[in-house]
């Protein structure tokens, strides 16, 4: 799925967001606020991550991660059984009261597809940021590598009335801004990933790939596969399917056995793990319903990440090899820096080094999301219309 | 007569042993302010000493993770002893009166590495990457400024 399937509905008679200058008397916005919150916000397809701080200092002082759903309370629920009697829940209490509620994901495949429970979700974000409601609220708010005019302006009409001003960045850029490590900077062997890298986001809906060359990333440097953790999860569940018919077995445990027991390369066989059907234990072997699926992912991958790699010039490919960074949740994936790296060197790259992002993941494209929330100058700050 | 003991061959040192020693005394140098010095030993002898390490290794990111933990326990390592030379200078000054007064420790260069983790988000950008961020920010507002067509 790209981002040309969105109902156009969703911006009919949208306005279009400003950026304003500096001494536009809009500037200030429409209603004096007390103090500003900075906001870095990845919007991811399945999980969420927020970091939010004043400006001027590097205090964070909200940092979450977020499950990316929204649940609305079932009609007839009683009393008591939902905290405070809510009528919307999000994230991690929306997933535990899955069974009193009608669970919606805002975001299919890096895209909002459901436009009122976005709304609904940015609000709780907002919420988050900042529980006074007081505070005018500057979000740079990342989007997918592919996201054209149309998903950029969905986002923002999506967050109108929630955000103050926001700035949309690509996620793949981001996530380099925030995995760089400024203490780092000048130390051997430490290459700045963001003068030369390639970053590979394995998220839930898309896997972004981008040459991050000390400029700003350009389309042609930019590549966005609409196959990741949530494909994966598809392909996991048709071939359980063929080996255990009737299993049973939801998306969500699906999912869950993935990221315990996810990996790429040859088969680990035997893998066995436990599971509770219709109230009994059974253990199944799943080394090759797990890894058909997982390396797939990186039969996806590849092809990708060799195209970039032929647009990185004689110059700077020999480095750019040297700093090839998995991140997202795919990166939890075993083995799939090995595997990728081997693939290179077995196709002649020289002296490829493919390495993953760490525990830190989830949080990257947040941080660099703060970075450049901290850094953006008043006129690039853009005012949501309408 | 008795059998001889052959002295036991000593164990092949390990890789990572002449990669400490050599990040030590890079750091040694830095703090004394011999900033050349170092960065020859970062070409030649790190660089040799990084590579043989390497092959120890099954994954790069095993090998990455270890190489950062040794590089900082180095550094502070080097930290605490220069604090201590601080330190302990008078004293062994006063004590033998007679020697003479050690060279003070140069005025460091700015510490390596503060002890963080190495991949946490860094708290204290410097000055200058605000301006480059904004930059960047501008190219790519010019990009979409420029429509679709780039």
């Amino acid at each position: 799925m790209t981002t040309a399937t969105i109902e156009k509905t969703l911006v009919a008679g949208a306005q279009p967001a400003a950026s304003v200058p500096a001494n536009n008397p809009r500037a200030s916005g429409t209603t004096a606020r007390a103090k500003t919150i900075l906001v870095g916000f990845d919007l991811g397809t399945n999980k969420s991550c927020l970091l939010a701080g004043p400006p001027g200092t590097t205090d964070i002082t909200v940092s979450k991660v977020v499950p990316t759903c929204v649940g609305y309370v079932k009609e007839g629920i009683v009393d008591g059984i939902i905290a405070g009697n809510a009528s919307v829940l999000f994230g991690e209490e929306a997933l535990q009261n899955k069974l009193h509620v009608n669970l919606v994901a805002p975001v299919t495949e890096g895209v909002i597809s459901q436009p009122e429970a976005t709304r609904d979700f940015l609000t709780h974000i907002r919420a988050l940021a900042d529980p006074t409601g007081q505070a005018e609220i500057r979000a740079v708010i990342g989007v997918p590598a592919n996201a054209d005019e149309l998903a950029r302006e969905n986002i923002r009409r999506c967050a109108h009335g929630i955000f103050d001003r926001v700035l949309l960045i690509p996620e793949p850029f981001l996530a380099a801004l925030g995995y760089r490590d400024n203490s780092r900077l000048g130390q051997p062997g430490y290459i700045d990933p963001v003068i030369n890298s390639l970053f590979i986001d394995i998220g839930g809906g898309t896997t972004d790939l981008c040459l991050v060359q000390g400029y700003f990333p350009t389309s042609a440097d930019q590549i966005c596969i609409p196959f990741a953790g949530d494909a994966i999860d598809q392909l996991m569940e048709q071939e359980l399917a063929r080996t255990y018919p009737n299993n049973g077995l939801s998306r969500h445990k699906v999912r869950e056995i993935k990221e315990a027991h996810g990996y790429v390369g040859p088969s680990r066989r035997p893998l066995d793990v436990k599971v509770v059907l219709g109230g009994k234990g059974h253990t199944l072997e799943l080394a090759d319903v797990i890894g058909r699926a997982c390396n797939t992912l990186v039969d996806k991958i590849y092809p990708a990440l060799t195209t970039l790699i032929s647009r990185a010039s004689s110059d700077s490919v020999v480095v750019l090899l040297q700093n090839i960074i998995v991140t997202g949740g795919g990166s939890q994936l075993k083995g799939i820096d090995a595997v990728i790296q081997k693939r290179l060197a077995d196709d002649g790259y020289e002296s490829p080094k493919v390495r993953l992002a760490g525990q830190d993941y989830k949080r990257y494209v947040a941080i660099g999301a703060l970075k450049a929330a901290r850094a953006a100058r008043e006129n690039q700050w853009q005012v949501l219309l309408g | 007569m008795s059998t001889p003991i052959l002295p036991t061959p000593p164990a092949p040192a390990s890789p990572w042993k002449e990669v400490a020693t050599v990040y030590r005394r890079i750091c040694l140098l830095r703090l004394r302010g011999l900033a050349a010095e170092a960065a020859q030993l970062e070409t030649t002898a790190l660089a040799a000493a990084l590579a043989a390490a390497e092959l120890a290794h099954a994954t790069p990111a095993e090998f990455e993770q270890r190489m950062r933990a040794l590089f900082l326990a180095e550094e502070e390592r080097v930290h605490n002893a220069a604090i201590l030379a601080e330190l302990l200078t008078p004293l062994l000054a006063t004590a033998a009166a007679p020697v003479p007064a050690p060279t003070p420790v140069a005025a460091a260069p700015a510490r390596p590495v503060p002890v963080a983790r190495p991949l946490a988000f860094n708290p204290a950008p410097t000055a200058s990457e605000p301006d480059a961020i904004a930059d960047f920010i501008e190219g790519m507002l010019d990009q979409q400024r420029a429509g679709p067509g780039r």
